[in-house]
């Protein structure tokens, strides 16, 4: 898979073979028909054909983007600080994959390549914290909040970086701050948290031991 | 992934001399190359080009230097079979690649002992900063170390 520069056309025939390998990238992670027809102009009965010969299935149905920008950025009960820190490690692979060439490559081309190395990043973290990763389509959703998909001044979330750890992390533009703390520094502070009071509980059980 | 943990592992001795359990644990969770090339590569043809081999290194550079120099060599070669990730992995861009990728055992050893000092650079804040942390948030911290602002 070669960068695709982004002034080349599906229709150029000096094109038209990275195309529909990059149309097979995106079947293969599981993209929805819609991304697909937008960066490889292939017409949807054809991406359908392509899902049902590569993967023996239909593409997945229902709207390219769900939820909103807070489910990124926002801790909450479906927003989990390790799911935080997947979107910095995705928005990080994305924006480095932008610099690699000289010359602005096309964005379906920059979206697979940086999905890609975001999983290659978190292999080994998944097997051992077992946590959930992004799948292509929230990648994109989140790209799309974060204004990379479109040329929309108004963006939802932008990059904070923690003053202490250092890591760059999405932030909802419009929600105060105190309530968007760096996701590691979260976690390390819960984990503080815990291994106090599990020192504190054994100190009171010895205690009572004892009298 | 051992090659990386292994250069990684060098880097860090290398700067900030002994590395204790925390480090080590750190260590095996960085994803990516905790040394930065950001020499261009018209300097390294540049330096290529020179036909006086110079040893301006002591050894621990040097190897240290060619240590780098092979792994970006191999990993130069995985990015022309399509796995670009490698890219993000050292932080380099395809030019750069293009020509690690193409250097000889030779190449590799004028420019290990002929450069001046270290060919990386070493990020050390954001290192010591992720090893503070509890073990569970420094994981995190490492494997998310693509997305630190690097301050050497």
């Amino acid at each position: 898979m070669k960068p695709i520069p982004e002034n080349a056309r599906p229709d150029d025939p000096r094109w038209a073979v990275a195309f529909l390998d990059l149309a097979h990238g995106l079947v293969m992670a599981g993209a929805k028909a819609k991304i697909i027809e937008r960066f490889t102009d292939l017409p949807h009965s054809r991406v359908k054909e392509v899902y049902k010969a590569l993967r023996g299935v239909a593409p997945p149905a229902g709207p390219v983007m769900q939820g909103s920008a807070r489910y990124f950025a926002v801790p909450s009960k479906n927003t989990s600080e390790a799911s935080r820190i997947q979107c910095a490690i995705f928005l990080a692979c994305y924006e480095r994959m932008g610099s690699v060439t000289t010359t602005p490559v096309q964005r379906g081309w920059r979206l697979l390549a940086a999905f890609n190395a975001y999983l290659s990043l978190t292999e080994t973290l998944m097997q051992t914290a077992s946590i959930k990763r992004l799948d292509i389509n929230q990648a994109y959703a989140l790209l799309t909040y974060c204004g990379f998909m479109t040329r929309a001044n108004a963006v939802e979330l932008q990059l904070k970086e923690c003053p202490v750890c250092s890591i760059n992390y999405p932030v909802v533009v419009n929600e105060q701050l105190n309530s968007q703390g760096c996701p590691v520094c979260a976690i390390h502070a819960n984990c503080l948290r815990l291994s106090h009071q599990a020192a504190a509980s054994g100190r009171a059980a010895a205690t009572s031991q004892t009298t | 992934m051992d090659d990386l943990i292994q250069l990684n592992r060098r880097i860090a001795k290398h700067w900030l001399g002994s590395l204790d359990a925390e480090h080590e644990e750190y260590l095996r969770y960085t994803t990516v190359c905790l040394g930065q090339f950001s020499h261009s590569a018209a300097e390294l043809i540049r330096i290529l080009a020179c036909a006086k081999q110079e040893h301006l290194n002591a050894l621990p550079v040097a190897k240290l230097n060619r240590q780098y120099l092979r792994f970006a060599r191999l990993a130069a070669k995985d990015v022309a079979a399509g796995k670009f990730e490698m890219l993000i992995r050292l932080g380099i861009t395809l030019e750069q690649g293009e020509i690690l990728g193409n250097l000889t055992n030779l190449e590799v050893n004028r420019l290990a002992f002929g450069w001046s000092g270290p060919i990386i650079r070493f990020a050390s804040q954001a290192i010591e900063r992720g090893v503070a942390l509890h073990l569970r948030a420094a994981r995190h911290h490492a494997t998310a170390f693509v997305a630190t602002h690097l301050a050497t």
